[in-house]
Parts: C-alpha cells; structure tokens; sequence
C-alpha cells in the first residue's frame, strides 16, 4: 500500500541533497525521476544546495575498470569513499598528447608565487607511492600518472583553501594560453564540473574568460555559459576555483591575486590583494560574435 | 477590527495564566488543543487567523490533508521548538536541539517520515520540511534503485529494456551502491 506520492518540488529538495552519482543512479527509478534529474532546474537547486558543502574535484583516469573512459570524481573534503564520478563527454581532447593534470598551488605568502607541479616531482611522488603498500591494490591497472594525483588529492584536502585543482588542456608546459589559443581548463565549480575558457587578445592580455558548467549531469550537450568575465586589463589570467566557488585570477603584479566571488563581491584573501572594482561579470548565456566563433572553434578541435 | 486583534494578542502575551488554544482538526476527524505559540509555526494556521478577521477562538480550523498521526509528530516538533525559544529567546541551544532531533527521528519509520513530509509541506512549516528532507535524503544516499522506489512507494514504469540501457549507460554510478 503506497500512500500518496510526494510532490516534485519536495522531491527537487530531497535529491538537491545528494552527491551527483546518486542522482544519476536514481534516474532509474522511474520516469518522473529521469525527468526531475535532467531537468536544469534542478541542477540549478542541487548546485545551489551544494554550494556550501565543500566537495571538490580531484581525480581523473584513463582505462581501469570503467573501460578507456575518462572520468573524474568529486570527492567530499571529509569522507573519501563519498565520492562522485562525472563522465567528461569531451573524451577526445582528454587524450590528446602531453595531457597533463596541473594543479596550481598557492601558498599564499610574499613572493611565493603560484606553483605548477613539474614532471620530475610528479615522477618522485609516483615512486613513493609505489613503495606503499596500502594502496597497490587500488591502483592496479591504473595509469601511473594517477598516483600521483591520488597523493596530490591528499594534500588538496589537507589544504583544500590553497589550492586550486584544475585539468589544463595544454601542448606544453609554456603553453598558457599565449598565442591566441585560448586556454581551457577544467574545474569544480560548487560540485558541478565546468570549464574555463579564457581567450588572449595578444600573447599576454586576457581578453575575458567564460565559465561553462555542465548543466545536466552525464550529458554532453548541456554545457552552457554560466559567467562571462571581462574585459580585463589587469588581469594576466584566470588560475582557477577555490573553495569550490571563487574564482582566483592572477595580475599583473606577481604578488597579486585577486579572488572573485560570483556574488560579485571581491574580496582580500592572504597578502597583497587587491579588492578590483573594474570586473564585469554576467550571467546567462550570451555570445558575442568573436567569442562564439572561438568556441565552435574550440568544438571542432576537441568536443 | 484590527484593533481588538492587536489588543487580544497583547492580552495573550502579558496574561500567562490561562494560555490561548487554538482548535485544529485533522483528516479523521481529531480535534487538537494547541497553544497559541506553537499553532503560529503552522504558517497555514498562522496566515488563516491573520486572513480572517471574523474567526474566533472557538474556530475550529480544519486541516483536511493531514492524519491524526502526523499531527502528533509535528506538535512534538513544533513544542519541543517553542520549548527551547521560551528558554533561551536569544540563540537555540544548538546541541540540544540536534539531540533532540536525532532522537525523535530515529524512531520515525519511513513511512511515518514520508506522511510528515507531506504535512509539513501543507502546513508550510519550512524549518521541519527542510529538517525532514536532510533526514529522508540521509536514508536514502548510496542507496539502491531498488530501495529508493520502495522508500518512496514509486512504481517503476521503465520497460526492462530502457531500465537495462541507462543502467549500461551510467554503469559507473552503479558501483559502491550500499546494501539495502
């Protein structure tokens, strides 16, 4: 005996609660269901509910178990094993060469500037790791590459406010951006995977920067832009989310990072930063013609 | 009018000897005696008594969507809340609250949850709806698809081919799923 069934909009509150694999398995259900997880609403609600839990990204691999895909997982700063996968339905320019993961790492002193981390050090890690037994059999099968981002993923959540993980889609290492390239990178942005495209206006002027979320988990046309930063003179590039939310932009002064809320309120964060009042945020999607002709761009080469 | 409202809610709040009641009657058919206090978090009761200028104390205000059970569990709720105001107006006692709330939903069945949701949702009492959602999400986080459709008494209207297709399609969200 089934009482009555609970109203969508109640059921938009219960699931806005859940980590995002559950959501996706619970498109099972039943129909209704399918219809409220792929609704954008919805995801809408559940970014919303999400945005104060500190989930973040962390994790991608290639092969495995989940058979070539790649995939990355959101992992909860408290509970490992509660974690997320999302597909990444641009799987052709994850495996483009010289992929690398990059993660940028503040440390949020004078004069210590953002940190890359270097292939050498990601080979030394890697041989940590393999000396430790504790997790050989979970890394089995796994590229060696990713020991090292399950080490990283450590020190992310030990030091989840200065550091800023993020995927950079890059040639090389010099590559960032310059040469008219914009440069793509992807990030968490409150549990939602998204992307930062930021396009240059000459080799060293950021021109503006986007942000597209995924809007429907698992689906990879539903990408859409949820903030168009810029123009920006002073801004020498996007860096990447912190806390799951802001974004961190470097300028020109090596000293000076700069947080943006996307509740356009700036903020000081550490040392020698300075609140900017000349950033212009909108949301929504709107192209303008040159920056659209760069995405379809950007689609042709890598979606 | 208004004015014998303003007066008589004065009256209630200074006068602490004999405390205004208010009559809900539920589904089937049960009066309820609650204290003014604790009937004003129903918003429902609230905006009636606000609305209408022409009820009175002997109004009985029917509350068709709501069963008798129900009702017991959210006057439990809402006194134990009106409780810890009266004690400490300033700020919740934030521990005892959370053991409270614990202690009266562990012994809360599924099905009790689930009809409690659906009154606090009539009733409109936002702070037990939001509380009762994070609880039925709790119980059913990692859960399987299985015991999420009998949690929720939905029926599955997939055909065994489209259920087997998107259970291939987003294979990945299926590991790790805890036993029911």
């Amino acid at each position: 005996m089934s009482s009555n069934p609970l109203p969508v909009t109640i059921l938009h509150y219960i699931l806005g609660l859940l980590p995002v694999k559950d959501i996706v398995t619970f498109g099972c259900v039943c129909k209704a269901w399918r219809d409220i997880v792929i609704d954008p609403n919805f995801v809408s609600t559940h970014l919303n509910f999400q945005s104060e839990s500190r989930r973040c990204l962390l994790y991608y691999k290639e092969g495995g178990r989940h058979g070539g895909k790649n995939v990355f997982l959101s992992v909860n700063d408290r509970n490992f094993a509660a974690h997320s996968i999302l597909e990444v339905p641009f799987s052709r320019m994850l495996r483009k060469n010289h992929q690398r993961l990059r993660f940028s790492h503040w440390r949020g002193m004078r004069g210590e500037k953002l940190e890359l981390m270097p292939d050498a050090m990601q080979r030394t890690i890697i041989q940590q790791w393999l000396s430790m037994d504790v997790f050989i059999g979970l890394l089995i099968g796994l590229k060696v590459v990713l020991v090292s981002l399950f080490w990283y993923l450590i020190l992310v959540v030990r030091n989840l406010e200065r550091t800023l993980p993020k995927y950079d889609r890059d040639e090389d290492s010099k590559s960032l951006g310059y040469g008219y390239q914009p440069q793509v990178s992807l990030v968490m942005l409150r549990e939602s995977l998204a992307m930062i495209v930021c396009y240059f206006r000459n080799p060293v002027v950021m021109e503006c920067c986007n942000i597209w979320v995924m809007r429907k988990y698992g689906m990879a046309d539903s990408w859409s832009k949820q903030h168009s930063i810029g123009p920006i003179t002073s801004i020498y590039r996007c860096l990447g989310i912190v806390n799951n939310r802001d974004l961190m932009l470097h300028t020109y002064d090596p000293d000076d990072l700069v947080t943006f809320r996307e509740s356009l309120v700036l903020y000081k964060e550490g040392f020698h930063l300075t609140p900017r009042k000349d950033l212009l945020v909108e949301g929504g999607i709107h192209l303008g013609k040159r920056k659209r002709s760069v995405f379809m761009l950007l689609q042709q080469k890598w979606l | 009018m208004s004015s014998s409202i303003a007066s008589s809610s004065s009256s209630s709040s200074s006068s602490s000897k004999k405390e205004k009641k208010i009559s809900l009657k539920t589904s089937d058919g049960e009066v309820f005696e609650v204290e003014e206090p604790v009937a004003m978090q129903l918003e429902i009761v609230r905006s009636f008594f606000a609305d209408n200028e022409d009820v009175t104390e002997q109004t009985v205000m029917p509350l068709p969507n709501v069963s008798t059970a129900a009702m017991h569990g959210i006057l439990e709720y809402c006194r134990a809340h009106e409780e810890f105001r009266r004690r400490m107006p300033e700020a919740a006692p934030e521990e005892e609250v959370r053991a409270f709330e614990a202690g009266y939903v562990d012994r809360k069945s599924n099905e009790e949850l689930k009809e409690m949701i659906l009154a606090a949702n009539y009733l409109n009492i936002s702070k037990l709806l939001d509380f009762l959602t994070g609880v039925a999400a709790k119980r059913i986080e990692n859960k399987s698809v299985e015991y999420v459709r009998a949690f929720f008494g939905v029926e599955n209207d997939f055909t065994p081919e489209e259920e087997a297709n998107l259970r291939r399609e987003y294979e990945w969200a299926f590991e790790g799923v805890d036993e029911d």
